[in-house]
């Protein structure tokens, strides 16, 4: 679920980090510019992996401009691989899948189920019926899914605030740059505690 | 920004964690000398503490170099695919079942015999059963 992915960047330093040793600094800028962010068509980049070419820098504006090659820990999980998450939530659509706190957005719509799958309306949940045996599928439980399909957004800017909007609320209304679509139609997937 | 190579190589849950830990502690010495704790880059602090509570979970919490590196080299006669071993390490099958989503057309490709040896080996080699009553404790 977690690749190497190779970078080349410009990195400004600024004056104020003149006094810390280059390669911390570097490190730092280049956490702060990728941790936890979405590269299109690339993944989520995690942390940076090791640094490994930088140049000498150029001094313009009174910052230092310096190239480097470098290596993120990137989550982008491949086709056809195996994952384990938790249910978050259930709609009559499917059911959405967290990965710890880090990775919100895998989706396994009713299509991608066992045959036999159905929403129950009143509690809320899907529910596999094999051979006369209902297995409910609910919140919080450990679920295991293959990868479909991947989808990769880009953001439009965001429109100012309305009034009374908070920062949060204009953050959840936005499609995410990033969300996969999983199935759990064969045996072995679905709930770990099935098997 | 440029990507240079999308796809350098594979990681495992393992190393992904080892070296979250390794970042984790050598931030946390560098923050006795200065007296600061907190990591410099909040969005860097927060995906890694996320990250490592999902990874706590997972089997890569209880594996190690020597454990992956003795099961690769002993399952190399099964003739698995790269990608196939990487999905075994991470996701360490516990029966049939869970082995046969993970690699591929397994009944025609190994015998019965040979499917219960690597299930055995994956066993010996990441043992299993008892942190899967573990999670249950975290849970409640």
């Amino acid at each position: 679920m977690f690749i190497l992915t190779t970078f080349s960047d410009l990195i400004t330093i600024p004056p104020a980090l003149f006094r810390v040793r280059t390669r911390s600094a570097l490190e730092d800028l280049i956490n702060a510019k990728y941790a936890n962010k979405v590269v299109p068509n690339t993944g989520l980049c995690i942390a940076l992996y090791d640094i490994l070419k930088s140049g000498d820098g150029v001094v313009y504006k009174g910052s230092a401009n310096v190239n480097v090659t470098f290596r993120m820990i990137v989550f982008r999980p491949f086709k056809g691989e195996i994952l384990t998450g938790r249910i978050s939530s259930s709609t009559q659509h499917g059911i959405k899948v967290r990965l710890g706190g880090f990775f919100d957005d895998v989706f396994i719509p009713g299509d991608n189920m066992f045959e036999g799958t159905k929403f129950d309306h009143l509690e809320q949940i899907w529910v596999w019926n094999n051979d006369g045996e209902a297995y409910y599928m609910d919140k919080n439980e450990e679920i295991r899914f293959r990868i479909e399909t991947e989808f990769f957004r880009d953001q439009n800017p965001r429109a100012p605030l309305k009034a009374g909007e908070t920062d949060v609320e204009s953050e959840q209304n936005r499609a995410p740059s990033y969300h996969i679509l999983g199935s759990c139609n064969q045996s072995g997937l679905g709930l770990v505690s099935w098997w | 920004m440029k990507v240079v190579n999308a796809r350098d190589s594979f990681l495992t849950n393992y190393e992904v964690l080892a070296h979250l830990n390794a970042t984790k502690a050598k931030y946390e010495e560098e923050g006795k000398a200065t007296g600061n704790h907190a990591m410099k880059a909040g969005n860097l602090e927060t995906v890694m503490m996320e990250l490592r509570d999902y990874l706590r979970h997972t089997p890569s919490a209880t594996q190690s170099d020597e454990a992956i590196e003795s099961f690769m080299s002993r399952a190399a006669p099964f003739q698995l695919e790269k990608v196939e071993l990487l999905m075994i390490i991470n996701q360490r099958p516990k029966g049939l079942a869970e082995l046969d989503v993970l690699v591929e057309e397994l009944e025609s490709r190994l015998s019965e015999e040979q499917i219960e040896e690597l299930l055995g080996l994956v066993r010996e080699c990441f043992g299993g059963e008892e942190d899967g009553g573990e999670m249950e404790v975290d849970e409640a």
